[in-house]
């Protein structure tokens, strides 16, 4: 059902649900009138909780579609950042690089090699 | 320092041809956004908690009107008042979920331009700058060497660290808009319809989910006690009734406030969008000279720290 829709049959089932509470607060009512009116009044509050659970549901769900997209954007975010962090450790990774050619040239200088 | 001004000015100059750099009001800008965001995300869920309690508040009056020989049908309504309230909260966490992730996008974008990465960039170049210095010395100390050849891990260490910190800069300033243009439909559109949410919980009339009718409805079943049972109403229940009155009141208030809160929040995200365009205004290109100094003064500082070393 349309959001409209469901708000025009939400409006509908309150107006209705009104009148069946001012009737039951009638005089000379029998008691198989007054439970049949308590019922009815119940019923249509039954009808308005499920419209209302629909409503809300549908824009949660909505929401939660729209927040998908963005909870995509957000990983994409994470991941450069990551990218990022291994170009400053490619710095980390030279001066590993130039600590072990000073090991080898240290080890082959004491060996008489140069 | 002639070596750094060597090795360091003419990647500036590069650097400054890659792009621009991140600027201090952007990563402001960034930072106000990501408050903002968090001061936010759990306000749409609590209108939505306000308005589970008042209704179940008034579904509970609603059963309440039924006489004793109805006993079963007022239990039926209570249960489904229980089931109810449950659902109503189970899709208030959910919309703490859906408004949460604006807080896991504004974190991950403060952490994209956070100094995180100039940190490790200083801690690896001047790693870098003790390698090189240690490299020369046992160099110097090879048999058939000199044995003067100066060390220069010093200013390389700085070099690196100017360089890099620019081009890291350059690149976080690149992602950063890119990310906030890529996100920012979707931004506006979750904006919009939270806007929306909060605008019917806070609207008038019968046609909506809204506090104001589940108020009409409390004041109906209010009414109702009345003429289904003739007589005192004792105080306990009219104070219930005033009480709950009020929170339908106070709920609505804080649905418009929360509805005027979400609209603020799509312009501002216009507004980070806006300030993270290369700067074409002086204060701009001034604020990308002093992230531009600050960079070049990191790579002294670090020089300084890595030659006294």
């Amino acid at each position: 059902m349309a959001n409209t829709e469901r708000l025009a049959a939400l409006q509908k089932v309150r107006i209705a649900r009104n009148a069946v509470q001012a009737a039951r607060a009638r005089t000379g009512l029998t008691d198989e009138e007054q439970t049949a009116l308590t019922k009815l009044f119940f019923d249509l509050d039954d009808l308005e909780d499920s419209l209302i659970l629909e409503e809300i549901s549908e824009q949660v769900t909505a929401l939660k579609a729209d927040a998908k997209d963005l909870t995509e954007v957000a990983g994409r975010i994470k991941a450069i950042d990551g990218a990022l962090a291994k170009e400053a450790a490619l710095v980390e990774d030279a001066a590993k690089a130039i600590n072990g050619l000073v090991q080898v040239v240290t080890a082959a200088a004491s060996a008489g090699l140069i | 320092m002639k070596t750094l001004r060597c090795l360091v000015l003419p990647w500036v100059l590069f650097g400054v041809g890659c792009g621009p750099v991140l600027t201090k009001p952007q990563v402001t800008a960034v930072s106000d956004f990501e408050t903002a965001t968090k001061k936010y995300s759990t306000l749409p869920g609590s209108v939505l908690r306000a308005y589970e309690a008042v209704h179940s508040a008034d579904t509970l009056f609603t059963a309440a009107s039924a006489e004793g020989k109805d006993a079963k049908l007022s239990l039926a309504v209570v249960r489904r008042s229980l089931e109810t309230g449950d659902e109503l909260r189970r899709q208030a966490t959910q919309l703490d979920r859906a408004v949460g992730v604006l807080t896991t996008y504004s974190e991950a974008l403060a952490q994209l331009v956070s100094d995180d990465q100039l940190k490790a960039l200083d801690t690896h170049a001047e790693d870098l700058g003790k390698a090189l210095d240690g490299s020369i010395a046992e160099y110097n100390k090879l048999p058939h060497s000199t044995g003067n050849l100066d060390p220069f891990g010093a200013a390389a260490a700085a070099a690196v660290r100017g360089i890099g910190g620019i081009l890291v800069r350059a690149k976080q300033a690149k992602y950063l808009r890119r990310f906030v243009e890529d996100a920012d439909p979707m931004v506006q559109k979750l904006a919009e319809e939270l806007a929306g949410l909060m605008n019917e919980l806070g609207g008038e009339g019968p046609e909506g989910v809204c506090f104001s009718a589940e108020r009409a409805e409390l004041e109906a079943n209010f009414l109702s006690y009345f003429s289904l049972r003739p007589g005192f109403m004792n105080h306990g229940d009219v104070e219930a009734f005033a009480g709950w009155m009020a929170r339908a009141g106070a709920g609505r208030e804080l649905a418009k406030s929360v509805e005027a809160s979400t609209t603020r929040l799509g312009k501002a995200h216009k507004a980070l969008v806006a300030a993270v365009q290369p700067g074409n205004s002086p204060e701009g290109q001034l604020a990308e000279l002093r992230s531009l100094s600050e960079q070049v003064k990191a790579a002294q500082a670090l020089q300084k720290k890595v030659g006294s070393d």
